[in-house]
Order: C-alpha cells, then structure tokens, then sequence
C-alpha cells in the first residue's frame, strides 16, 4: 500500500511546464512560459496564487506575471505581491480596510527581487478580484464577487508608502490591464477542463492543509492520488483524527466536510460555476484556512486570523457546512464580534473576558517587582492614567486586550494617601518595545474612552527608584554622645510603640504633627473637589454630544 | 453573568477589606514585624501588607493594610490612633490608621456583574475635541497633585526641623540645669543666698 502511495504521490508532484511563450530577448536561453501544472492545478500566468515561504507567520498572496525558465534549468516565477491589511497597519492611517481587501503592492522597485521558485512555496490558487472604478478595468459581476476570496482596489506604493486608488500604466514592468480583471475568454470554461479540477483539488487540499505542520515529504507521503474522488480524503481525514491531536483533527473533519459540500454542489449545479478559477476557489480557501488553524495552539494572533475566517464562511457557505463546522465557527463568532466592535467605532463596546483568560500557570513567574524593572528597561512598561479606579488588574488586561489587541500584564497601582482618588492607573507590560510605543502613540493620537466618559491616557512608565528607604521626616533624634541614658530609652521606644501622653514634649510635637495632617488632608480635599468640578463640566459636554447623536 | 462562585468570592474579599485598618505616615524602616507587634495589643494581627510604591516620589511616608481578625479589632485600631497619638519606631510623628477600602488592594476580585465598556473615537467624532481637552485636565490634575504632594512635603520638613531645634533647645536646657547640679554650683548659690537646697 504504502508503496503504491509513494509511487503515485511522486508522479502528483511532478512540475510540467505548459505552453511555451517565447524567449528572453536579452538572453536566448530563457525560455517563458504561459502556464505550468504543478500538483495537478494549472496555473496561468497572471493568476492569482497563495504562496508560504518558510519563516513567514502566514501566506501571502501575488499575481504570477512571468514564468520562465533559466539555462540552469531553474524554474522561476516573477510576482507581484498584494498586500494584507496587516501588513501595511502602519501607514493605514484612516482607511479602514475590510477584513477581505488587499492592496496591490506598487511603485518603484516591485517585483524586483520578487521571484519565487513554485516548487517550493506555491500553495494553491487564489481568486482576487479587482473592484477599481478604473475605465481599464472589466466590471466584475456580482456573482464574481460574491465567490472572491480576496479584493482590491487600491494600491499600496511600497517605497513611498501611499495608498492610492490609482493605478500606473505599468506595474513592476507588467502593464496594469493584466492586474485587472480577466476579460471573459469562453475557453476557459470548457466543461472538461471544470471536472478534471474539481477532482485534482479534492485531492490536493488534503495536501495543502498540512504544509504548515508536516514537512513537505511527509505531507507527500499523505497524500493520496487525485483521480479517486472524495472517498480517499475521508480516509485521508480519519488516519490524520487518529495521528493527530484533537485541534487538528477537527480541522482536517472540516476540511473533508467542506469538501465534500461543494463537490455534491458542483456536482449537481454545474450552471452556477461559471468560471475556470471558481471551483477552484472553494478548496484553496478551504486549505487557506487551514494553514492557520493548525498553528493556532501555538500562535495566538493566528487565532484571531482564523475567527474572521470562520465568520465569514457562515454566511457563505452555510447551508453546505455540516452541523461539526457550524458550530466550531459559532463558537468563536463572540469573541470576534468583540474584537471587530473595538474597531469600527460603532458604539461602545462591552469589554468580555479575552480568550485566554485562563493563562497557563505552568511557568513560576519572577516576582512582579523584577518584571516591572525589566520592562522598565526594556521599554514595555506603560503608564495607564484615568481609569476608573475601581477597576481591577484583570480588567485592565481585558481593556487592553480589546483595544489594542495585545496580550498584556497589568497591575492597578493601589490607592493610597497620595494617589488621586479619581483616577485609577495602571501599570501594563506588553510583549515588546514596538507594541508599548505603538499603544502609546494611538492613545495620543486617538481617543480610548470609557463608558463614563474618561478618555484614557497613556505614557512611558517610569519606576520610582528603590533602595535606601527614603529619609522620613517627623521622627526626632538626640545627638548620641551627648546622653546616653535617653538614647537607651530612646532605643525602647523605637522597637515598641507607644501613645504619647499628655504633659510631655512628645505630645506637644505629636499634637502639632496632628494638626499638619489635618490641615493637608484639608488642602488635598479642597483640590479633589475643584478638581472633579472642572472635570464634570467636561464629561458634561460630552455626554450632551452623546445624547444629541441619538435623539 | 455573575456565578455564584464568583460572589462568594466577592463577598469573601468585602468581608476583609471590613477587618483590614490602612495605615499611613509610617516610616520607612518600619518592617513587618514591628508593625505586628505595635498592633498586636489590640486584637490579632493576620496580615500585613506594605503597599509599594511605583511611581511616586521616593520620600513619601510609606503606607500599610493590616488585615485583623475581625470587624471589631479594626475599629479599635482606627478609633485608637485617631484618640490617641500613636507612634510606631519614632517620635513625635504619630501614625494614622484607617478603614480600608476596596481600591486600595491589588489582588481584589472583579466586581461581580460588572462590565466594562470602551470605545476609540477617531478625530471626525464630536467627542473627540472634549475627549482631549479631558485628557488634557488629566495631565493638569496630575500636575497640580505633584505640586500640592511637594508642599506638603516641604511642610513636613519645615515642621520637623523647627521641632528638632526646640527639641535641641530643651535638651540643652536640661543639660545646663543638670550640670548645674552636678558641678555643685546650685550648692555655692545656695549657701551665698541662704538658701535650703536638697
């Protein structure tokens, strides 16, 4: 058995070239191509593909704009990359990206170190579709939207960090019509072509969901041959249940599912697929989906990756997912609504408990005095200001989870005689320098307001210097040489405690020591008072605007 | 929302900040032991618990939770200091006790039932400019804070020295009365003027 396997597997993997294109005009040697098969999926040139190099957190997703071969017999594939929204985070600035739009990446220096070798990152196909207003652009349907994985309309120049919704004539030498959307070519559509993909990608998503965990021979070896329909990925699914740990397992049950879902549908209405790539689509972004959802015991931030893309299968695709993937998708949905909320400005957002409320105790941690000093030092440590008081530490790491989206430490400080009691701070320790900066910068350049009207501020956190208690004033002492019958008794009243009794110096001072504090007590209370005034009048002016919006 | 366990909890968590006294104007050398023993004539002390200091000035007086046994033990403490001037390892400056509150701890539970609401206003939202003017009281509150905790320090200090020379003008007061007995020059006076002298 395993034996056939490997043999099949081995002629799966075969890389073929397919028509030929013509020849470099600089060297005569290399040779381009207009497509090339790869694991049995057809890839054209100006086709949209995921592509996973090692190293990277997730997949990428480029238009294939050359293929060529060089004299070395090296196969290479020029691309343009789009971009994720995340990845361009910086120089977002006001837009607001959907969570499916991509950004073409443009300007100077595209694409030109941007060649890949398929063999080795190539995923699987991708449908992008372009939405620009551009005149040159073919208007896509409704339908074309709707089975898109991804869109863009606007490019992201990557050396002058703009976005724009331009577009240039040429884009990394390649002219811009060939990054719009196809003109409609009847070939593509012929019926023979469609079957012989549905079962091919049946096949291969299997193989393409483990590229994350298994490496490549293995994933190889797992793989079954394509031609077999469904039943072999169902065995497929239930060797990989039993090999593998329960996360896992349940993705590889969705996938199968899945899969099994849209071929019954591709089977029985064949006028709904229209176009080459839309079939295709279904499984790539089932396997797309998979990748992070292996990682996702590993990599909290991939987690949240593969929320919005359980959401947004629900919708989709939701007659056709079995009970098993509704409901792990279900589950999630809360907590992403939460995070989606923080984000859109809509209304106020109730903070819930993060998701991993529960962190692992495994690991004893240093005291939190040394974490303090070490992200003092590291520059983690930021200084929360206006809280409500009564918050808690949890809570706190709650806010922050919600409103920045990073896992973080917190401690109140503790009320005391010299902190304000109308505002609550904390002390918080992020993950890294770039993150404590980044809150910090959007605290001041934005406004995180609470429910009560306290927009909260943020500032580098710096520690009061420890060691030598600080001098103390209002504990009096004799010169020592000068008598040392009272220093003995002195000594007495330092290791005991006593109450001062009338008739004595001690009680005089103590007296006047007493009325000190009064008095500042007094001032402290007068200042809180014309404080909080001041305040009110504020958070007055802001709760008018409040009602004003929804009357 | 709330579960019971977590009100119990809460319950459990009021119940000790009823029996726990705050105590500030505490010198900074005083460690727990002694802070143990100065209260321990009052009821039994359970726990005591020096509250750090993060990001105020370094020479303010240092502050503490005792957790007592119970209700009435506290009460007595906070109903002492504020009768009595009670000094704990020095004079003359007496300490202040008390009760304590639920902020003032930094292991309290959640509330239970409560939730927390945030937003993030973007610059086009009305209540953009009065969220910053706020933010911006924030930082003159803080301000005035500091400013009013560096007077009141430079009070204290000012109230101590004078304390310490009258204390140093008494002593040597003392000091001359003494020697004047001892060196037997009240005797002499005494004879000169007939004068009985023991």
């Amino acid at each position: 058995m395993s034996h056939l396997q490997v043999k099949k597997v081995e002629d799966n993997m075969k890389f073929k070239w397919g028509r030929k294109k013509g020849v470099s005009q600089t060297d005569e040697r290399i040779q381009f191509y207009e497509s090339f098969t790869y694991e049995d999926v057809e890839y054209f040139v100006y086709d949209c593909a995921y592509i996973y190099c090692k190293g990277d957190t997730e997949t990428s997703i480029c238009k294939l704009v050359k293929m060529f071969e060089t004299p070395t017999h090296v196969k290479r594939v020029k691309v343009v990359r789009f971009r994720r929204p995340i990845e361009i985070r910086e120089i977002l600035g006001n837009h607001n990206p959907q969570w499916n739009e991509l950004f073409l990446a443009s300007g100077q220096g595209v694409g030109r170190q941007d060649y890949i070798s398929p063999v080795e990152v190539i995923v699987g196909k991708c449908n992008v579709v372009c939405t620009s207003k551009d005149e040159r652009n073919p208007h896509a349907s409704k339908t074309e939207l709707k089975w898109a994985d991804y869109f863009f309309y606007r490019t992201v120049d990557v050396e002058k960090c703009v976005i724009s919704e331009k577009f240039n004539d040429e884009i990394a030498g390649i002219k811009v019509e060939y990054f719009f959307n196809k003109r409609k070519d009847p070939k593509l559509i012929s019926p023979s072509n469609l079957k012989r993909n549905i079962k091919m990608e049946a096949g291969r998503s299997v193989l393409s969901s483990k590229i994350g965990l298994v490496e490549k021979g293995g994933s190889a070896v797992n793989a079954d041959k394509s031609g077999n329909g469904v039943s072999p990925v169902l065995l497929e699914s239930k060797r990989a249940m039993t090999s593998m740990g329960e996360n896992r397992c349940m993705s590889n049950e969705n996938s199968t599912l899945r899969l099994k879902a849209t071929i019954n549908k591709d089977g029985t209405e064949p006028g709904q697929i229209s176009f080459r790539q839309d079939q295709d689509k279904a499984k790539v972004r089932s396997s797309d989906s998979l990748l992070p959802m292996n990682e996702s015991d590993t990599r909290p931030d991939k987690r949240r990756k593969l929320l919005l893309d359980g959401q947004k299968k629900v919708p989709k695709k939701g007659e056709d997912i079995d009970g098993k993937a509704g409901n792990a998708s279900d589950k999630m949905v809360p907590e992403l609504a939460g995070n989606r909320g923080a984000k859109t400005h809509a209304q106020f957002l109730e903070v819930t408990r993060r998701p991993d409320a529960d962190r692992s105790t495994w690991f004893k941690k240093l005291p939190w005095d040394q974490r303090l000093q070490t992200a003092e030092e590291m520059g983690t440590l930021v200084l929360l200001d206006n809280l409500d008081p009564s918050y808690t530490s949890l809570e706190v790491e709650d806010l922050v989870w919600h409103a920045f989206n990073r896992r973080v430490e917190a401690k109140m400080i503790q009320q005391g005689t010299f902190s304000h009691p109308h505002y609550g701070k904390a002390l918080v320790i992020f993950k890294s320098k770039d993150a404590a900066e980044a809150a910090i910068s959007k605290l001041q350049s934005e406004c995180l307001i609470l429910e009560d009207g306290r927009p909260v501020a943020g500032c580098k956190g710096t520690l009061t210097q420890q060691g030598e208690p600080a001098k103390f004033f209002g504990h009096l002492v004799l010169d020592v040489h000068k008598c040392q019958r009272q220093c003995d008794e002195k000594r007495k009243a330092v290791s005991t405690s006593h109450s001062a009794q009338p008739n004595t110096i001690e009680y005089d001072f103590a007296m006047e020591w007493r009325c000190l504090q009064e008095w500042t007590d007094i001032c402290w209370r007068l200042l809180f008072e014309a404080q909080a005034k001041e305040m009110q009048e504020l958070r007055s002016q802001l709760k008018s605007t409040e009602i004003n919006e929804l009357t | 929302m709330a579960s019971p366990s977590t009100q119990t909890d809460y319950a459990a968590f009021e119940e000790k900040v009823k029996r726990t006294v705050y105590l500030d104007n505490l010198s900074p050398h005083i460690t727990e032991p002694v802070m143990r023993s100065a209260l321990n004539q009052f009821g039994n002390v359970k726990s005591v618990h020096f509250i750090p200091n993060y990001i105020e000035p370094r020479n303010i007086p240092q502050c503490a939770l005792v957790e007592m046994e119970d209700l009435m033990q506290a009460e007595a403490v906070v109903s002492m200091t504020s009768h009595h001037y009670f000094m704990v390892s020095g004079m003359p400056r007496p300490v202040r006790a008390r009760p304590a509150e639920v902020t003032m701890f930094d292991d309290r539970p959640k509330m239970p039932g409560r939730t927390i609401q945030c937003q993030w206003l973007d610059e086009n939202d009305p209540d953009f400019k009065v969220a910053q003017k706020i933010k911006g009281l924030t930082k003159l509150n803080a301000a005035q804070s500091a400013f009013l905790l560096k007077q009141q320090l430079q009070e204290e200090e000012s109230l101590a020295k004078y304390q310490q020379d009258i204390l140093n003008a008494n002593y040597k007061k003392h000091e001359v009365i003494d020697n004047i007995m001892v060196d037997g020059t009240a005797r002499r006076l005494a004879d000169r003027y007939n004068l009985s002298c023991d």
